[in-house]
């Protein structure tokens, strides 16, 4: 039988999917920590290479595998694609959930992930992203709350 | 095996190409107007339908086909259905995606985004038509060449000595 999987998928520049998959797994709290959040999901590499594709994060405290995809302003996209393709290969529904994130694309994000590309910028960009994700952090919570609370039968 | 047709919007070009793979379409000649526009789920997508991949039928040999939209982000889908096969077990061999854009020509973005985006379909049906009726041959080409690429008795279910998984026809 496979691994009961999470499925976040984000539509914003900045990868909030990953965000939303670490506070689901308890690698973040439910209430915003800058220094954590970008210690966990902002420094490493993994944010870069999320877009136009998904990764597999790890696994929840209840043994729930998470995975995370983003692509700009496709959630949807994403969503539609990750639930069919899984549903046309005979994967069960009891095994995975879609969770779409229900926020839009905020230019401040991407002007944020811009300026992280230069040394020079890099602080102004750094800080950027820490307040739009401080504001819509409570949002990424309650969807979480909302949609992400996988309970699944073994049988 | 499955075979994923995708284009801008899953509503004209991969309809046709999966149209004339079931056999549905003529691949001799070209069809008429009525043909196209009569043609299952031809300018029928909606944007809210991007990235659902649409079950079509079943061809001779008993593989599956689909239509899927997928926006201006082919790499999006090929990324994403390769992460998720890799993460759940599925065969890569199991299925193709076979990318229909290339044969879409001016008119049939034109009318396209008339008839879907805008919903002005008495005059954006038209002309998407008109479209991929000049570029109909082409899209024969293509599925043909699927056809061709594809291992000999692959089957619904059964996983292929070949990984054709990503494979840009």
């Amino acid at each position: 039988m496979s691994l009961k999987t999470v499925i976040f998928c984000s539509g914003c520049h900045f990868p909030i999917s990953i965000i939303a998959g670490s506070i689901y797994m308890g690698d973040l709290p439910p209430h915003f920590q800058r220094g954590t959040l970008w210690n966990t999901c902002c420094s490493n590499e993994l944010y870069k290479n999320i877009f136009d594709g998904g990764c597999c994060l790890g696994e929840a405290p209840g043994g729930t595998r998470v995975m995370a995809f983003s692509a700009p302003s496709s959630a949807h996209l994403l969503a539609n694609l990750t639930g069919t393709f899984l549903e046309i290969n005979g994967i069960s529904k009891k095994n995975y959930l879609v969770v779409e994130i229900p926020i839009h694309e905020s230019p401040l994000l991407a002007l944020g992930k811009m300026l992280l590309k230069w040394p020079a910028t890099r602080p102004a960009g750094r800080r950027l992203i820490e307040g739009c994700l401080e504001k819509i952090y409570p949002q990424l919570v309650q969807a979480i709350k909302l949609d992400g609370n996988f309970q699944i039968s073994d049988n | 095996m499955k075979i994923i047709y995708h284009c801008y919007g899953g509503a004209h070009s991969s309809v046709t190409a999966a149209n004339i793979h079931l056999g549905l379409l003529p691949k001799e000649k070209i069809p008429g107007y009525r043909d196209l526009v009569n043609q299952k789920l031809f300018d029928c997508h909606q944007v809210k339908d991007s990235g659902r991949i649409t079950f079509m039928g079943r061809d001779e040999a008993g593989n599956e086909i689909y239509i899927v939209g997928r926006r201006s982000r082919p790499s999006l889908l090929y990324n994403a259905t390769g992460g998720l096969a890799e993460a759940f077990g599925i065969h890569s061999g199991s299925y193709v995606l076979v990318d229909v854009s290339p044969h879409v020509n001016v008119t049939m973005k034109a009318g396209g985004i008339i008839s879907r985006r805008l919903g002005l379909v008495s005059i954006g049906r038209p002309l998407v038509t008109w479209g991929t009726l000049i570029t109909y041959r082409g899209i024969v080409q293509l599925v043909e060449k699927t056809l061709k690429s594809l291992p000999t008795g692959s089957f619904t279910g059964g996983g292929s000595l070949v990984s054709t998984a990503g494979l840009k026809v």
